[in-house]
């Protein structure tokens, strides 16, 4: 009896999941998303690890008091990304940040709005190798349709080697569009060049503040 | 015995009488930009601290660093020094913007990959060109004219406005404004004249 009920929940889960609804049970449904290895639900981006990769998170948590060792700072009017302490700059670099526009989708009239958020945040999930799984607003950008298969949706190669979440479905990850850096043109997450990527992430620590502004 | 006890007895409380002395001036003398960033600290919102004798602007938040933005002005000390006490004995939860003006600008993307960048990432024109604030203003309410300069050409569309740099100079000169002049760095002008848009309390130290 234990069994079905155990099934049961997982088979709900699973479903609620699959249909868009993990940002209405917020980070818990999303901790138990990728510790079950299925794909992250945010607000933005939806990411997963590939298979076997390692992935360090914890339950997310806001950011409380000041920072006593090095954090995040992104100002996203120059596309820079900064880690630092109170006084020494230990990595500048260009960033890209959301542009700001409106996507509607005519058919159904969605809206998406694409802009980084603002405030203090903390990293709560670290990521090698991520997959993207397409959110509907990346196949009604480009006029495709959407598609019904969940394969159909997972792309390995957009995001770079690592991922860096700060919470509500937002990363800090690579890219393959190196001649956007510095400019204001994604969809709310910040993307970074391979290089500077790969510093930030081994300098990393789940629960390092990040403020944007 | 008993006298060497009295003896100590009032030295230690001359000591205690010394000690809370100097604790009590050392509380008076917490300069009013102290004062004023205690009380912003805790409103944890972002506010910026210009202060003139480092010739150094912060970005903060909650008393976290965010950016610095070095800067240099030809300024009389004098002068800054008592601007600086006036609006923080005034202004004790921190001096508000009041205009954020762009006076001149240069162009971040050229015209030829404008286009191109338009097309590849599906957005107008408007949102992926950025114009370098070359010179800017930022008023401080019943207060100062902040006026910025980078030395950074500005780009052609914006000469028209020169005629409306000088038409508000002549507004602040009427209203007998003080205006202080400061030099940035490029990227830094970008960076504050972004961040003053979303008008951050100010303290001023000197």
């Amino acid at each position: 009896m234990r069994i079905v009920y155990f099934i049961s929940f997982v088979i709900i889960i699973a479903a609620l999941s699959l249909l868009g609804s993990g940002r209405r049970f917020g980070v818990w449904l999303a901790g138990i998303n990728e510790s079950w290895g299925a794909f992250y639900e945010g607000g933005t981006m939806q990411v997963q690890p590939a298979p076997g990769a390692p992935v360090e998170r914890q339950k997310y948590r806001p950011p409380v008091g000041r920072p006593y060792g090095p954090y995040i700072v992104i100002d996203r009017y120059c596309n820079r990304l900064y880690l630092r302490t109170a006084d020494t700059v230990l990595l500048e670099a260009v960033c890209s940040v959301g542009s700001g526009g409106e996507l509607v989708d005519t058919a159904t009239g969605r809206r998406w709005r694409f802009d980084t958020p603002t405030g203090v945040f903390a990293v709560h999930s670290m990521l090698e190798n991520p997959w993207w799984r397409k959110p509907d607003w990346a196949f009604v950008e480009e006029g495709e349709p959407i598609p019904r298969s969940e394969s159909d949706r997972l792309d390995n190669n957009m995001m770079g080697d690592y991922a860096i979440g700060f919470g509500d479905g937002y990363y800090i990850h690579g890219t393959i569009y190196y001649r956007m850096l510095g400019r204001s043109v994604t969809h709310g997450c910040v993307r970074l060049g391979d290089d500077d990527l790969k510093k930030l992430y081994y300098r990393t620590r789940i629960g390092m503040f990040i403020y944007v502004y | 015995m008993c006298t060497d006890l009295a003896i100590y007895k009032r030295f230690g409380l001359v000591v205690a009488m010394v000690i809370i002395a100097v604790i009590s001036w050392a509380a008076k003398s917490q300069s009013s930009a102290d004062k004023v960033e205690g009380v912003l600290k805790k409103e944890g919102k972002i506010y910026l601290v210009v202060d003139f004798f480092e010739r150094v602007m912060t970005l903060k938040q909650s008393g976290t660093v965010l950016r610095e933005y070095a800067f240099a002005m030809d300024e009389d000390s004098a002068v800054t020094t008592r601007l600086a006490d006036d609006l923080n004995e005034r202004d004790t939860t921190g001096a508000t913007i009041e205009i954020v003006s762009l006076l001149s600008g240069a162009a971040t993307v050229p015209e030829a990959e404008l286009e191109i960048i338009c097309e590849e990432t599906h957005l107008g024109e408007e949102q992926i060109q950025r114009y370098l604030p070359t010179r800017f203003a930022i008023v401080i309410n019943d207060g100062p004219c902040l006026h910025f300069e980078t030395e950074i050409v500005p780009n052609k569309k914006f000469h028209l406005q020169i005629v409306n740099d000088y038409y508000r100079r002549l507004m602040m000169f009427i209203s007998g404004r003080k205006t202080l002049h400061i030099r940035l760095a490029p990227d830094d002008a970008m960076s504050l004249y972004g961040a003053a848009r979303d008008y951050p309390k100010v303290v001023f130290r000197e």
